[in-house]
């Protein structure tokens, strides 16, 4: 029995999108399942802005296009970003909240694809917020009088064979002459695990003028939505080609060359695949970045556990994107993007902050340097001397990590030796939030500092931490309940999304089930 | 002719011009777009029937339809069949949005052809959405777009089978978000 609920949530969407605003609010209000989509949807969260503006829907059911609408770019961004609920919601620190405008005009974006609604200079962590994926290209806007070429992810999503579970297709319609896309994905409320992602690339038709394009394609973002995929097709295409031209790697994330296009995949991994590419970049010149490219390429090793790059595959990686202060016109510019290459295996989860914005740690980590430093345990400890001697960066921004955490040069930290961590063991938990289910509800900080809380506030010698939800949570450590900033319903996790092992959550919002597995959650107040 | 072979393993016997109003179906006919190979490669391999594209082609091999069963595709050859002739909407971004800048007005003979019940309607949305035949999936989401229209969530529950699962608390605090579209 086909009902409405359980049409494709592409489907859904393009239904909902012939209704005005005031028609479709009231089916944000029909269940969980119907708000959500239109919360996940730019589309629908944009005709409902619309409303809520005192607008009424255009004509066309599409994001404006910026020439007819006279918006000007910066508009855009800043519309596009409200647009992104959560934000705001979650911006418990100013330092979150880096106005658009000031990072981008329109030609830092020429060029290079805007992807989330959000600047790519933003922190990694803003984009965790997000589940959608937009994908803008504006690099036509360097020819004024060109129009705007906008990936939108609804207008992919008609493009886009996406059933969540499945596969995901991309389809890149349009390329222009050197392009990078940067495509960021998120699952955090959607839900979506891809087995087989397939990206379709088309030559360009200026090609044979002038010469071959390079495309860069950049996959970044959440390994929830990667870890069952095993499979990654690129296919390139020419229209009128009678021969289909298509490569399938099969069991690799890596990307190889298929043809004069240069593909590259940054420091993308997947669990179930042994094998992935780190390309480098260096700077904001192209050509730089080019000679400075350092490829990770790892060799396909059948026996994980003779396997020499066992700690590297599971180390965690910080792209090097994240190290070079952003320039305009840099297609590379990019959040500090935190990159776990093989979540499914880590019990520990630590988010670092290595690059605050403009930092002077830009300056001393050079991105050989760093990278190697987050291969290897043994290194990622100097990291963290460096850090805790705070020299190098201003103490306010130093987030309360927890250093001596980290186990001796013995202990496997990623690997799967847990000696000594105890099942829900919190020593050391800056702040853990308790969620249960849709709402979080407390947040305990276990590492209460005289700076953040008096001393009145901390409650000692309590070997039982109650939630206000009931559940139990054995401390020796003292500990505060923190009060939550926001009301319950803005911390809106969706229970399906709950793994096995390990789940990344924005500003340290965890779900109550996950508890039960999780040996440890490390997360850090910023 | 083509064959059409839907799940319940009937046999439609088909003008290649009427199956071609469906995307999926023309593009796995002509099978030298790599693009529709890629997406019959990816529909195939979500149906569990994978299918190298050399198989895709006109032969006197049937395209198996696992997805529809036979009232619904009979259902959508109907529409392919009244509509054969017109210019299929090309993937052009400009004819796109063409399409969807009209509202939600159907034509008649649309209007006829989806008057259906509800379940219906929903099969031929869904198989519209898997073959790929976009006026036909507009025409379908534009129907359902007015049974919503000037509804209340409570009665669109009902219409729909919905089943809220909001505590009251929740739907309260969505409904104040809302509230601008109260007063219309």
């Amino acid at each position: 029995m086909v009902s409405f609920p359980n049409l494709p949530v592409e489907t859904i969407i393009r239904l909902l999108s012939f209704l005005s605003p005031n028609e479709l609010a009231p089916c944000a209000r029909l269940s969980k399942q119907l708000l959500n989509i239109i919360q996940t949807s730019s589309l629908l969260t944009y005709i409902l802005e619309l409303g809520k503006a005192g607008l009424k829907k255009p004509e066309f059911v599409n994001y404006p296009q910026l020439e007819e609408s006279g918006i000007n770019p910066s508009d855009l961004l800043t519309t596009l970003r409200k647009r992104e609920r959560g934000l705001s919601q979650f911006a418990w620190n100013e330092q979150w909240d880096i106005p658009v405008e000031k990072q981008y005009t329109i030609q830092d974006v020429c060029g290079s694809v805007f992807v989330g609604g959000i600047s790519l200079q933003e922190d990694e962590i803003a984009h965790n917020r997000f589940d959608a994926m937009d994908v803008y290209d504006f690099s036509d806007i360097q020819n004024p009088k060109a129009p705007i070429t906008t990936l939108f992810f609804d207008k992919l999503y008609d493009n886009c064979a996406i059933d969540p579970g499945q596969d995901l297709l991309i389809l890149v319609e349009k390329i222009t002459h050197i392009c990078h896309y940067k495509l960021h994905f998120r699952c955090l409320s959607t839900g979506h695990h891809y087995e087989h992602c397939t990206i379709l690339i088309p030559v360009p038709d200026s090609e044979e003028n002038e010469g071959p394009v390079q495309i860069e394609i950049e996959i970044c973002g959440d390994t929830l939505l990667f870890r069952q995929m095993n499979s990654l097709t690129i296919v390139r295409w020419k229209t009128g080609h009678t021969q289909a031209m298509y490569s399938e790697f099969r069991g690799s994330f890596t990307c190889r060359l298929i043809s004069e296009i240069e593909f590259l995949l940054i420091g993308r991994s997947v669990p179930v695949l042994e094998y992935y590419t780190l390309y480098e970049f260096g700077g904001s010149d192209p050509s730089i970045k080019l000679q400075n490219r350092v490829d990770f390429s790892l060799p396909f090793i059948d026996d994980h556990d003779s396997s020499p790059w066992r700690i590297e595959r599971n180390a965690m990686l910080v792209s090097s994107e994240a190290l070079y202060t952003p320039k305009p016109f840099s297609p590379f510019v990019g959040p500090s993007t935190l990159l776990y290459p093989s979540e499914s295996q880590l019990v520990h989860l630590h988010c670092y902050d290595v690059i605050p914005t403009g930092s002077c740690v830009l300056e001393r980590c050079r991105p050989r340097d760093n990278i190697d430093m987050f291969v290897h345990i043994g290194q990622l400890r100097k990291l963290r001397d460096r850090y805790s001697t705070g020299s190098s960066m201003q103490p306010s921004k130093i987030p309360a990590v927890p250093w001596n955490i980290w186990g001796t040069d013995t202990t496997r930290v990623f690997g799967h030796e847990y000696t000594g961590w105890g099942k829900r063991s919190i020593r050391g938990s800056r702040a853990l939030i308790v969620a249960d289910g849709y709402f979080s509800t407390t947040i305990f900080d276990f590492n209460p500092t005289t700076e953040t809380s008096s001393t009145s506030d901390i409650i000692q010698d309590q070997s039982e931490v109650v939630t206000d939800d009931g559940l139990k949570i054995r401390s020796s450590l003292p500990y505060r309940k923190i009060p939550l900033p926001y009301s319950q319903s803005q911390y809106n996790i969706r229970p399906d999304l709950i793994g096995d092992d390990i789940i990344y959550v924005p500003v340290g919002v965890c779900p109550l089930k996950l508890l039960d597995n999780l040996q440890e959650i490390f997360l850090v107040s910023w | 002719m083509v064959i059409l072979a839907t799940s319940d393993n009937e046999q439609f016997n088909v003008d290649k011009e009427v199956a071609e109003r469906s995307v999926l179906i023309k593009n796995m006919l002509e099978g030298e777009n790599p693009i529709a190979l890629a997406v019959a490669f990816v529909y195939m391999k979500l149906n569990g029937s994978f299918i190298r594209h050399e198989d895709v082609g006109e032969s006197d091999q049937s395209i198996p339809l696992p997805n529809i069963t036979s009232p619904v595709l009979k259902k959508v050859l109907e529409y392919c069949e009244h509509h054969r002739g017109e210019p299929l909407p090309s993937g052009d971004t400009d004819n796109a949005d063409d399409v969807r800048k009209r509202t939600t007005d159907i034509s008649e003979w649309d209007q006829k052809f989806i008057t259906v019940d509800q379940e219906m309607l929903f099969e031929i949305i869904l198989a519209a959405n898997y073959l790929d035949i976009k006026p036909l999936l507009d025409v379908g989401c534009k129907t359902v777009a007015n049974m919503i229209k000037g509804k209340t969530p409570e009665e669109i529950r009902k219409l729909f089978n919905i089943v809220n699962d909001f505590t009251p608390e929740e739907e309260a605090q969505i409904k104040k978000e809302n509230e601008w579209a109260e007063d219309r």
